[in-house]
This record gives C-alpha cells, structure tokens and sequence, in this order.
C-alpha cells in the first residue's frame, strides 16, 4: 500500500491560546480609554407556569441584543442572493414553522430533507437543536442555515461586510458586543432573539394561571386529562416537550438516504439504538404548525393521532412509551377520545404569540 | 514556528500541548478566540451539522497494488478525540533569561494512520467513530516525537 500526502492540517489550541494572550499583552495601550455604553442586560419574563430559563453566560441577553437579533432575523441580507431570511422559512403567524412539509426556498432551490421547525421556548432546549441534536446550542446552530448551500448559502466574509455597509447596524453591534460587526456576533444576536420567543399565553395558560376567569370546556377538560396520560411521557411537563429524542415508530428501515434523514439522532451520534429518534416537538401551538413530523408526512392532528392509534412501526429502537396496548406497540383512543384530545391541543393555540408586533418584522413600516 | 516568551525559569523534562480544539470552544461556534473559526476552514458545513471543529485533517491518495488509487481524507473532531500530548525532552532543558531555548518538534504523519486500513477505508471522519478513534490516539501517542532540544 503507498500512501501518497497531499496536506496535513492540525490544529493546536492550547498554543494558539497561549499566542493570544501574549498579544494581547504585548498590545500598546491606547492614549485615551474609549467609554463605550453598555446594553441594558435582561433577564427573560417567564410567565408563572413555565420552569426557570436556564441562562447562558457566555451570550447574555440585552434588550438591544434581542431586537438586533430580531432584526437580522427579518434580513436577507444573511442569504447570498439577499433574496432569503431566517423568516422566510419561520413565519410568526405559524409560531415559525412555514407550512409546508419540505420547502425549496433556499438558494439551490432544492427541496430541503426536513421540516421547518417551530420557533418558541428555544431558551429551555439545552439538549441540541435540529430534529436530530446535531447542534449543541442556538449560536452553533445559526452558522449552519447560513452557510448551507441548499439553505442560504451565504459567505461569512461578504455577510460581515454587507451589515458593515449599514450604520444602524454598525452602531447596534458596537452598543451589544462592544466591538465591529462579525458573523460570531450575528450568531450570538440571532441566538437572543430566538431565546426570547416564549409563548405561553394560550386559552390553556390561562386557565392554568387562572387569568380572565378563563374555563376549558368538558370536551378540553377531558383532552387534557388524556393527554396527560398517553402523551405527555415525551410531551412532558408545562413545555410540553423534553427536548429529548424519542423514536415514535414512523419507520422501521433507516437507510442513510437523503442525508441520513431516516436515521434520525444517529446521524450524529452513531448509536444504533439512536435510529429514527428524532426530537420531540412541543405540543404548544401545535394546531398553528402543520404539517407534522420531521418530514412534515401527516397533514393533519387526525392523522398524527391515527399514527400512534394504528401505524406505529417496531424497530429495536421504538420507544417504550409507544407500547401502551397491553404490550403490544401503539397507543389506543377511542374516535371520541380523539375528538377531545384534539379540542385540548386546540386550547394550546398562543395568539398573542403570533400577532405579538414585538417579534415581528422590524423591517415592515 | 511558535515563539512562547515570559515562561518560568527553570529546569524543563516535558512539553504538553493538545490536539483539537477544547469542548469549551468546540462545543459553542460562536466563541471564537485566536484563529479558531468556520472562516477559515477549521470547520465545515458537515462538521458544522455535529457542532465540531475539525481538529486534524489528512488528505492524499491511496494505491494498493494494480488496482485505481483512491482519495483519502482522514480526519478527525469531536470532543471525545480532544487530546493532550506529553513528551519527555531527551534531556532536562533550563529555561532562563540568559539565552533562548529551542525545542523543535516532528510530526510523523504516518503514523497517524497506523493500525488503520486506508485503502479499506479511505474516508474517515464522524461516521467511522472507531476508526476516528484508533487516529486521535495515534495522535496522542506515536506521531509526535522531540527532534531536539536546546
């Protein structure tokens, strides 16, 4: 065997640490001290029902982070052709999903392998982002559908020097991280912004806070008391969701076709018992973000339901939770307990999520 | 070459550094510090789909007998394969003011591949965990050597 080397690259941190330092220490100090005034730090406003956000040291949140992050959010200038935005996948009206099962609106104009994922409580989803984790946190994942050619393909150098062209930005970025604008800090505002789209104000909410004296009806009440004994294994808790993967039985063969899509969270982690788990979404404005499922395969909540009542595939990886007919695999509900579970998830609708003019398009006047 | 200026006086038996990127920076894109950054190729979009840099990368041909050769890219990230590196100097070296001291290292790439069938499998990266594995140890363990010190 001969093996012939064509380039070797390595890459050294704790020297490269070490290299920084020193030049920051060898740097002159500058004649006069430029006093530059800080963002005004937040903390976010989490509603009484919901469990504390967890806070990132690393990218606190300012209200002038949040609403340059709210900006870039609404700007093709983040796409190549400056013809796409991170909303142009992510509509409000639709808690940020888009509608469709798979789009083509990136700059390939191919059609993407997975669906648009709603856009809300990302401040408590701390175990990876996309359907199957690969993203450690959002200021990761942010580079990802910016730089992907089948998404908005764009180039961070021209992104950086394009925003640099506008003086609002040039002056918002220098107020919130203190320095010029850089595609680390687009991610980090962009991360921000998303970090502070709660949504927890439903008919639901409500009636939990006891607000307005609002009542669920028999059929709600009823849905309720279903969901919490069939779902919320993985739907879990006030958010409605673990954040965590789960194999809900959609396949039962997971080739590595179309970027591993069937395969779920061992595309990242390479763990059999990780093959089609994909991350559980919230049932949160779940009437609002049809179609369902990483692919978006089922258009309706009648046909999701009819999934776990009927088709639920056994593979070695379907979860146990998916076993709840005596053992066998599937999740049985009579049609009139279907009925009054989909009147429940109905209650979950937040719309002043959606039409909360604070979130939305900065760039409309 | 690496100019590392106000280290301790004293007499030296060992240099330590790492290979790949620490899970601090590894884990979260958006904290850049030094030359680490997806702008200049340290990581990729499909690294990128993991959240890892890419910590060591090897890239050539590969032939076997008669048959075609083959391009090969092995590398390696994540932060299992994060690793530290010591090697003893051959002998004490005394760091001091008087005069500069100078440790030159190698890098032998191929024993980088050892224990690895490249022609078997050419391409490695997240999807061969084991065979990646197998490479940031040889990493750790047989490719660095002290040509000299002084």
């Amino acid at each position: 065997m001969m093996i012939k080397i064509k380039y070797v690259n390595l890459k050294r941190i704790t020297i490269l640490l070490w290299l920084s330092l020193l030049i920051v220490s060898c740097k002159k100090e500058p004649l006069v001290e430029e006093e530059l005034p800080l963002p005004s730090f937040v903390k976010l406003a989490v509603p009484s029902n919901l469990p504390t956000a967890p806070e990132d040291p690393d990218n606190p949140l300012s209200k002038e982070g949040i609403e340059l992050g709210r900006r870039l959010f609404y700007d093709t200038r983040l796409s190549a052709s400056n013809r796409i935005s991170c909303a142009s996948c992510h509509h409000q009206e639709l808690a940020f999903t888009d509608g469709v099962a798979l789009n083509d609106k990136g700059e390939s104009r191919k059609v993407l392998h997975r669906h648009s994922p709603a856009l809300f409580n990302l401040a408590w989803a701390n175990k990876g982002l996309f359907w199957d984790g690969g993203s450690t946190n959002l200021e990761s994942q942010a580079f990802a559908p910016i730089t992907s050619p089948d998404e908005m393909h764009q180039d961070l150098l021209i992104m950086e020097s394009e925003l640099k062209q506008i003086p609002d930005y040039v002056q918002r970025f220098k107020l919130v991280f203190q320095d010029e604008i850089k595609s680390k800090y687009v991610a980090k505002a962009l991360a921000q912004f998303q970090r502070s789209l709660i949504s927890a104000n439903s008919k639901y909410d409500k009636y939990i806070r006891k607000e307005d004296n609002i009542q669920l009806s028999t059929l709600e009440l009823q849905g309720l008391s279903l969901v919490e004994k069939k779902c919320k294994g993985c739907h879990s808790g006030e958010l409605f969701t673990d954040y965590a993967y789960h194999n809900n039985g959609l396949d039962s063969m997971f080739s590595d076709e179309h970027e591993g899509i069937y395969q779920g969270r061992y595309r990242v982690t390479f763990n059999p018992l990780d093959l089609g788990k994909f991350k559980t979404p919230s049932l949160r404005n779940v009437a609002l973000t049809a179609p369902y499922m990483h692919d978006g395969r089922f258009n309706t909540l009648n046909e999701v339901l009819n999934h776990y009542m009927n088709h639920v595939k056994v593979s070695v990886s379907t979860d146990q939770l998916m076993y709840q007919n005596n053992g066998e695999a599937g999740i049985p509900m009579s049609i009139q307990e279907k009925e009054a579970i989909i009147a429940f998830l109905n209650t979950l609708s937040d719309f002043d999520f959606i039409n909360n003019k604070s979130i939305s398009n900065p760039h409309n006047k | 070459m690496i100019q590392l200026s106000g280290v301790p006086v004293g007499d030296y038996k060992s240099i330590k550094f790492s290979v790949g990127v620490e899970s601090r920076y590894n884990d979260n894109l958006s904290l850049q510090i030094g030359e680490l950054s997806q702008l200049n190729g340290m990581t990729n979009i499909s690294w990128m789909w993991m959240t890892s840099y890419i910590f060591t990368s090897v890239g050539g041909t590969v032939k076997s007998g008669a048959s075609a050769p083959k391009n090969m890219l092995v590398e390696t990230g994540l932060n299992t394969n994060y690793k530290t590196v010591t090697i003893n100097l051959p002998t004490n070296i005394r760091i001091s003011s008087v005069k500069d001291s100078e440790i030159v290292l190698k890098a032998d790439v191929e024993k980088a591949l050892d224990g690895v069938d490249v022609f078997a499998n050419p391409i490695v990266g997240a999807s061969k965990a084991t065979i990646m594995a197998q490479v940031a140890t040889n990493y750790a363990t047989k490719v660095f050597t002290v040509a000299s010190a002084r």
